[in-house]
């Protein structure tokens, strides 16, 4: 697989065009007839036509069997590209040795409907392939048929395609795709190409290694952070201790004065120092002493925060989100004040940073015509578009080359430190790579936000729920974030009710209600977004309930779900792998949890043990994921195996805080990540049922908390109303 | 000043800027990229490199004051993804980003030199990387698979 990407592909259309048109290769899908009137005259390319095909640009064969697709999906490490290649080898009929999976160049003719332009967010890789380099390879498996039919002047059904080979059935003549590209482009693709079912699966279905791991177990894959360009300089940056502060003013002489210093660079909330290397640029930029002006927002701290929103939670005078389309008006508020009980519990949770290994970095060439950035990122089209407007340029004039991301969780949708770095980068004069440092990364914003709800179930006589009220209050991230996505509808942030109504769970009447109440602290999309806190509230308010009820908290839930067999099958599944029900040994408790999707289902049951009142151990970690159908059982394994280590450490510990309107953490000793003595055994069952195939990106992050809360409330009797539960009394012992 | 040293077998020579640490003369100087960086105080492990065969944490080593050592990098590993650990690595499809993986294959390899057979506890006790993306479960099996190959190298050495 071509690792080196960084070179792959210029979005000038020509380069890009003559790289896959050589030698009679064949790219499937162009509207470019202006592109090939522009190329070099050549005798073999001009027997080669353009094609129209609603499948532009998706795959090109060279003349050496060798499949390339490109994919919007930026490879973060989530296993898409390796299910990528297993598509590509299933609709071809081919060997995986033979499929490369590259990045597409940032160019018009990849940007999709959903996820907008090219992007990498909610899970959707897999089935963005499976819509778009699933047909093309289905259309071009139909044409090579049909080449081969013509050539062999047979019945189109008398011909069967199998590794890389076109055979005649009938005579056992056979010729390999390779032969039969150059005649294959001069057919007219099928305009509905059918791809293979799931049952037919051969290649997908099967655990195959990807094909990118080598290159990560040799410090060959280049990341971000690894560009290297000649002539780069480096740049340190020092930004804005509070958010909304701006620079007022800073003495540039004690970094100049530095040896190797090139240039200091005035941004509107931020110091640069652009120097021939990393660390005397890091070096310098620390001997300045900016002088800022502060914002509205100088003096937040946490303690404030957290009770002017348990305040307004509590006082519930929320926007209403609109009822579900067969309720009837007033009938919550009616069946509210019918209730034998309500369970009402308030809970907030912190602001959570990403804290991708790979600190946040781009490298940027700014010319007279346009730039040049070479990044990690999730948001190529975004990052386009954001960097050309704040260098004044159209977004065809900057070109994005995307490099391995080293951890993305949805920090790298944003794309505030390639503007920055673009900046840096016009300032200087030169191509410069500015690397964040983990305290920049840390303290730099785009949060999952802090949030609080009141939770209020009202249970009849039989301790079921009538109503689910939930009052939720905190910053809208769809105000900060630069991510081309849908916006807020009427004034309501709708990730605030992510896993609220789409949960499996039958609750026969809701009552959703948000309040804005705004800090100034920017915030983004954090792997599972609104999931990562709605789960919590939802999950351990059900566990209240079955205490209430004196039930087992499983079969509570199993009466919650009567109506939904696919959930039930799965969360019986799951009990047994946990032996849920046997007898543990003293001071042992389960706890369980299920994420609020109701398109797949994904679920957390642990064993926990406490020996004194708040302190606990993680015994064992018990994880179900039914996805659908299943692409590459191990990979989606790993993605909940890492998913519930990312929704681990938020539960255990992780919190961004504020003091005097500065972020207390910044570095990994303020806020721990979970290391892998701290990790139990973690057991992860992979179902797979149905024909369809959901993204399980975000599955493993929502319910690992909640499960713990639900296990350490069964062990306390206490309800645990705020994480993480180092700060809920609840510290994890080894 | 001038520092000279021992990278991955090949005597390299720089002059850094006072307390340049090793992480940035090896990525920077030296164009070895695979050791990467993460925290720049020693707290996550993405940066560790060999020093005369034990695991270091070179984003706050000085590189002034390793003039004449031995150093080995993943680069140097092995020169063809050969070494035992890595064989393992991609049997047991450890990464997920992989940006942590150069600092955990070194821990991983300095305790296997210490320690060929290394009990889950030693495991815990040596391999404190810092891992965003979860893989640590596969980490602890690819490092008993990787002791096990050595266990049966070791035994058919000693019968020849």
């Amino acid at each position: 697989m071509t690792e080196d990407i960084t070179t792959v592909h210029s979005p000038a259309r020509r380069n890009f065009l003559k790289s896959s048109l050589v030698a009679g290769a064949w790219v499937l899908g162009s509207s470019t007839i202006p592109m090939l009137d522009s190329l070099a005259a050549d005798e073999t390319l001009k027997t080669v036509s353009p094609f129209n095909s609603p499948f532009d640009f998706w795959l090109s064969m060279d003349g050496t069997g060798v499949v390339t697709a490109y994919t919007t999906v930026t490879n973060l490490g989530q296993g898409t590209h390796a299910a990528i290649a297993q598509i590509v080898a299933e609709e071809l009929e081919m060997s995986l040795a033979n499929v490369r999976i590259e990045h597409a160049p940032v160019i018009k003719q990849f940007h999709r409907e959903w996820p907008p332009g090219i992007t990498t967010f909610a899970s959707a890789g897999f089935n963005s392939a499976l819509e778009t380099i699933a047909p093309a390879c289905a259309a071009a498996r139909q044409m090579l048929l049909q080449a081969a039919a013509l050539q062999w002047q047979v019945d189109l059904k008398d011909c069967v395609v199998d590794n890389a080979q076109v055979s005649h059935i009938v005579t056992g003549r056979s010729l390999p795709y390779t032969a039969l590209i150059k005649a294959a482009a001069l057919l007219t693709p099928p305009e509905k190409p059918v791809i293979k079912s799931p049952k037919d699966w051969k290649v997908l279905g099967q655990s195959t290694p990807r094909p990118d791991i080598p290159a990560r177990v040799d410090g060959s894959a280049v990341f971000g952070i690894d560009v290297q360009r000649p002539g780069m300089l480096m740049a340190a940056v020092l930004h804005a201790p509070r958010f909304g502060s701006s620079l007022q003013s800073v003495d540039d002489g004690p970094a100049l004065a530095v040896k190797g210093v090139r240039k200091v660079v005035h941004l509107p909330n931020a110091v640069a120092v652009v120097a021939e290397r990393y660390w005397i640029a890091h070096k310098a930029v620390q001997l300045l002493k900016p002088v800022w002006q502060d914002g509205a927002h100088a003096s937040i701290n946490t303690a404030e925060m957290r009770s002017s929103l348990l305040r307004v939670v509590a006082a519930g005078d929320g926007k209403l989100f609109p009822r579900p389309k067969k309720q009837k008006e007033g009938a919550a508020e009616v069946a509210m004040q019918e209730a034998s009980s309500i369970i009402d519990t308030s809970f907030d949770v912190p602001f959570l940073a990403h804290a991708a290994m790979e600190p946040l970095n781009a490298t940027v060439e700014v010319t007279a015509t346009g730039a040049q950035v070479w990044l990690s990122t999730q948001s190529q089209t975004d990052t386009q578009n954001g960097v050309a407007k704040a260098l004044g340029f159209q977004p065809e004039q900057v070109q994005i080359h995307t490099q391995h991301v080293g951890g993305g969780f949805g920090r790298r949708l944003e794309h505030d430190f390639a503007i920055e770095a673009a900046l840096i980068a016009k300032a200087a004069g030169a191509c410069v790579k500015t690397i964040w440092s983990r305290e920049n990364d840390m303290q730099a914003g785009y949060y999952r936000p802090i949030t609080a709800a009141r939770v209020q179930l009202a249970l009849d006589k039989d301790h079921l729920p009538m109503v689910l009220r939930l009052d939720t209050a905190g910053p809208s991230l769809l105000e900060y974030t630069r991510v081309t996505n849908s916006p807020a509808r009427d004034g309501l942030d709708w990730t605030y009710i992510m896993g609220w109504f789409g949960n499996s769970y039958k609750f026969p009447l809701f009552d959703t209600r948000w309040t804005r109440v705004d800090f100034g602290v920017p915030c983004s999309y954090w792997r599972s977004v609104g999931n990562s806190q709605n789960c919590f509230f939802l999950e351990h308010t059900l566990e209240q309930a079955a205490r209430k009820a004196g039930m087992d908290s499983l079969e509570y839930r199993r009466r919650l779900l009567q109506h939904n067999p696919k959930a039930l099958a799965f969360v019986n599944a799951l009990a047994e792998r946990a032996g849920w029900g046997k007898p543990l040994p003293k001071g042992h408790y389960h706890g369980f949890a299920m994420n609020g999707n109701s398109l797949l289902f994904s679920a957390h049951i642990v064993e926990i043990a406490v020996s004194k009142p708040g302190q606990f151990r993680l015994v064992k970690i018990t994880a179900g994921i039914n996805p659908g159908v299943v692409a590459n059982p191990k990979a989606v394994e790993a993605q909940m195996m890492g998913g519930t280590f990312f929704g681990l450490s938020a539960a255990l510990f992780g919190e961004i805080s504020f003091r005097d309107g500065k972020v207390e953490q910044g570095n990994f000793d303020a806020y721990p990540l979970v290391t892998l003595a701290q990790t139990p055994v973690l057991d992860v069952m992979v179902m797979s049922t149905g024909d369809k195939s959901e993204g399980v990106g975000e599955e493993g992050p929502p319910s690992i908390g909640p499960a713990i809360a639900n296990a350490l409330l069964a062990a306390s009797g206490k309800p645990v109303t705020r994480l993480p539960l180092s700060q809920a009394g609840w510290k994890l012992m080894a | 000043m001038d520092v000279s040293l021992k990278v991955n077998g090949q005597v390299r020579k720089c002059q850094p800027d006072g307390d340049t640490p090793l992480l940035w003369i090896l990525r920077e100087d030296l164009g070895l990229t695979g050791t990467k960086f993460g925290c720049g105080a020693g707290l996550c492990g993405a940066c560790t490199v060999h020093l005369d065969g034990q695991a270091l944490r070179s984003c706050v080593m000085p590189v002034a004051s390793l003039n004449g050592r031995n150093i080995t990098t993943i680069e140097g590993l092995s020169s063809d993804r050969s070494h035992v650990l890595q064989q393992a690595w991609i049997e047991h499809q450890v990464p997920q980003c992989g940006y942590c993986q150069s600092g955990m294959l070194m821990a991983a390899a300095a305790l296997l030199k210490t320690t060929p057979h290394p009990s889950d506890k030693q495991i815990d006790a040596a391999m404190t990387n810092l891992c965003r993306c979860g893989t640590y479960p596969r980490v602890r099996a690819a490092i008993h698979t990787a002791a096990a190959k050595l266990k049966t190298q070791t035994k058919k050495g000693q019968k020849t």
